[in-house]
């Protein structure tokens, strides 16, 4: 118990030791009868008491650790009774009549113990059944005990005082029933442990592993009643009496109670695999949840159930894989196989088939499967975002592919549309100058040779603002020549070195294109530079630029809008750009775009 | 004194406005349009029906609108049969183009902006300098070529008359047509020339055409 649980003691924890206390009360107060009215030696009563004194405190410790077990209420039900049986020597008329009327159901009550065994529910009809005839054999024995009496020679003390004479005493009939009513648990118990035998052939390898504490427990149980009542039947006082077959009972129930005791702790104990299996889930989380083969190992491992299966739903929910990822048809659940679905909202991502002890321990299984749960939907949300991710890359990259092909249209209807009228303008313009020429009217000549040279100037404008859109020399003839167009554009010396392979697609030329052109204007604008080096190569799949100039330094990229845009779009593109600029150091701009396959 | 015969023009030009223009324009300035094509196909099978002396056509032309013509140019120029000149139109004027056109020969030639067209004197010119197997390369490439920034520029130690007459050699204009619009001596001219070459530590040239390559080569170069 973890000290925060136990400074507030729960409902079972407050009963557990209740019912421990009054069965220890009741235990002593009537082994002392016992030890003052019977010729049982002095060691027999304490080996009665500790073997009664076990059952409680294992009962206790069962159910306070394992409240969603009835096997600790059980457990403490067999002590209680094995205790309340010590006191039909009460001098007390009605104690002793009580404890007549109850004693002895600790037999049956172990029986439910060993089919009951783990969950302390009894599963199956036949197991019923069988119980139920022992508890009505127990309770005709106790009937006809009370009602036809019995000497006391029968429990093995001819002196004792026979305190129920006033009882119609009618021996003959119950000599006669005493037999068949012993030899109907003989048989009961028998049924139980053949019971638990055939559970014990019928389960898988966890739930074998499982019973083994309760099947040594039901051989020895079953072996002791079928003992001590067949000598009872057999009427064989002398080595009913004897200390050593005693001892041997005694031994045989203690031990069986710690035996099952210990088989409910081995089974907390399996949660603590639920730990491990998530630490192995978050180590090796990629190839543990990715590979099916590596998860169903590391749940076989967990659940203690090396056949268990797993089945992987496929994305769409309806039908499932195998771990080889063959399609299989999920099994149902039979009472030999149980089929668990894990993931949540009615929407299993896996299921395992498995050993149905399992569920025996339902906080086991349902640990497990959410432990996995919770990983997958990890992996699953990991894989939206990066999904996601992805998408916003691929639609960044396609919004500088519009852009581009959206200058190009732009540049191109501006070529073929208002160019080229103006040039047909200029030429009409220029065949009415030479009319005008001819004319000898210098006012008019003169009038159309400043409209001559306005048009000149508009078509100019016209020109680099087309070029600034998107040069046709880019489109048409690739980085090389575009960038010899800048270099001799440029206000300070250029010396450029392309080394790029043929061509290279739209949007990486382009985007590679406007880097130079920005960081060239940025170098006519501030940089007081004397010389720009522009170096573009291309190899492993990315292209690498960088234009540096010898100038004063100290630009501040985020400054100018130009620059960050240029960011967004070399970013859009999945690379990166950077200015070095330190005050006297000229400025570089570098930029790595890479080359989609 | 006889007319010469007029020189025999096909135009390939994808724009009706323009094309139209330039037929009547060339019409009016004395030359013979033979045909007027609205597409490289078109332009090559007037040429095969009716030899022309000079090409005219637009380096933006059907279908992918983006160096037809330059490599029409290529074409025609290596085609067998008597030379035909190529005047190639544009609206901007790419270096890389220029050099592309006049890579191996740069007789017979001529790079444009579509600006000069509202000059016809100018275009007339061009249009006779390539008919004879002269260069005519436009002013604002040649312009760029001489204005660009150099680290250790020889350009600088020219005159300013001497980077005029460069550049007008570099236009493809001959010593004769360089006197004229300098209104100076042919043999003023020559002097020039020869101190240019000698500057810049160039062969003499005797043709024009070669002369462009080598003036061309040599802005290009550094």
């Amino acid at each position: 118990m973890t000290s925060a649980r136990g400074l507030r003691l729960g409902r079972i924890e407050v009963l557990a030791v209740a019912l421990l206390a009054a069965g220890t009360v009741l235990g002593g107060v009537g082994e002392l009868q016992q030890a003052r009215y019977s010729d049982r030696p002095i060691t027999w009563v304490v080996a009665d008491f500790v073997a009664g004194w076990t059952f409680l405190l294992t009962g206790a410790l069962a159910w306070v650790r394992r409240p969603d077990s009835r096997v600790g209420p059980i457990l403490l039900a067999i002590g209680v009774d094995w205790f309340v049986g010590t006191n039909i020597r009460s001098s007390v008329d009605w104690i002793s009549h009580v404890a007549r009327t109850f004693q002895g159901y600790y037999e049956p009550l172990i029986g439910v113990l060993v089919l009951a065994y783990p969950t302390g529910r009894v599963a199956g009809r036949l197991e019923r059944s069988v119980l139920i005839a022992w508890f009505v054999d127990q309770a005709a024995w106790s009937v006809a005990q009370l009602v036809l009496l019995r000497p006391l020679s029968w429990y093995g003390c001819p002196t004792c005082p026979d305190t129920i004479d006033a009882f119609i005493a009618n021996r003959q009939l119950l000599e006669t029933l005493a037999p068949m009513l012993l030899a109907g648990s003989i048989l009961c118990a028998v049924g139980v442990l053949l019971l638990a035998a055939r559970r014990l052939i019928t389960a898988g390898p966890a739930g074998r592993r499982r019973l083994v504490p309760v099947a040594v427990a039901a051989l020895a149980l079953a072996v002791g009643i079928v003992a001590t009542n067949g000598l009872r039947l057999t009427f064989v006082p002398a080595l009913f009496n004897d200390p050593m077959t005693a001892a041997l009972s005694y031994a045989i129930d203690m031990l069986a109670a710690v035996a099952v005791l210990f088989g409910l702790l081995q089974d907390r104990l399996a949660r603590t695999a639920v730990a491990d299996l998530v630490i192995d889930l978050r180590r090796d989380a990629e190839s543990v949840v990715t590979d099916p083969r590596r998860l169903r190992d590391a749940l076989a491992r967990a659940l203690g159930d090396p056949t268990l299966e797993l089945f992987v739903a496929d994305p769409g929910r309806s039908s499932y894989r195998d771990v080889a990822g063959m399609p299989v048809q999920l099994p149902g659940s039979t009472p030999r196989r149980a089929v668990t679905l894990i993931g949540g909202e009615g929407r299993p991502a896996a299921a395992i088939a498995h050993d149905p002890a399992l569920l025996d321990d339902p906080g086991l299984i349902s640990a497990v499967t959410t432990a996995v749960r919770l990983e997958a939907d990890n992996r699953q949300l990991a894989g939206e975002v990066e999904r996601q991710l992805a998408e916003l890359r691929a639609s960044r990259a396609r919004i500088v592919t519009a852009s581009d092909d959206e200058r190009r249209r732009v540049e191109r209807n501006l070529h073929d549309g208002a160019q080229q009228r103006l040039i047909s303008l200029s030429m009409e313009l220029g065949r009415l100058r030479a009319a005008a020429g001819r004319s000898n009217d210098p006012a008019l000549a003169h009038g159309l040779d400043q409209l001559s040279a306005q048009l000149e100037a508009a078509i100019e404008e016209l020109r680099e603002l087309a070029r600034g859109i998107l040069p046709p020399i880019l489109t048409d003839a690739g980085l090389g020549p575009a960038v010899e167009s800048l270099a001799l554009r440029a206000s300070v010396p250029v010396e450029a070195e392309v080394r790029v392979p043929g061509r290279l697609p739209p949007a990486v030329e382009s985007t590679v294109y406007f880097v130079i052109a920005e960081a060239l204007a940025n170098v006519g604008r501030h940089a007081h530079a004397s010389h720009v080096t522009i170096r573009i190569s291309a190899d492993q799949g990315r292209v690498s630029v960088a234009v540096e100039d010898d100038g004063i330094g100290g630009a501040v990229p985020a400054r100018g809008t130009g620059i960050q845009g240029l960011m967004d779009r070399v970013g859009a593109l999945g690379g990166t750009l950077r200015v070095d600029s330190r005050p006297g150091r000229g400025t570089a701009v570098r930029a790595e775009v890479p080359i989609p396959p | 004194m006889s007319e010469p015969a007029p020189i025999r023009v096909a135009i390939a030009e994808d724009s009706v406005l323009v094309r139209e223009g330039l037929v009547r324009l060339l019409a009016e300035a004395g030359f013979e349009v033979t045909a007027a094509a609205a597409d490289p196909q078109g332009l090559l099978r007037a040429i095969d029906a009716d030899r022309p002396d000079v090409i005219v056509l637009d380096i933006r032309l059907p279908p992918t609108h983006t160096d037809e013509g330059l490599r029409l140019a290529g074409a025609v120029r290596g085609s067998d049969g008597p030379r035909i000149g190529v005047l190639l139109l544009s609206q901007y004027v790419e270096a890389a183009y220029a050099y592309q056109l006049i890579e191996s020969e740069a007789a017979g030639v001529g790079y444009l902006l579509k600006d000069r067209l509202s000059d016809i004197g100018e275009l007339a010119d061009a249009i006779r300098r390539v008919a004879r197997g002269g260069s005519a390369m436009d002013p604002s490439l040649v312009a760029q070529l001489l204005r660009r920034r150099r680290e250790r520029n020889p350009l600088d130690e020219l005159t300013d008359r001497e980077r005029e007459v460069l550049g007008l050699m570099a236009e493809g204009r001959t010593n004769l047509a360089i006197a004229d619009r300098l209104v100076i001596t042919l043999k003023t001219v020559e002097t020039h020339v020869a101190s240019i070459f000698s500057k810049l530590g160039l062969e003499p040239e005797p043709d024009d055409h070669r002369r462009v390559l080598a003036v061309l080569t040599y802005l290009r170069s550094r």
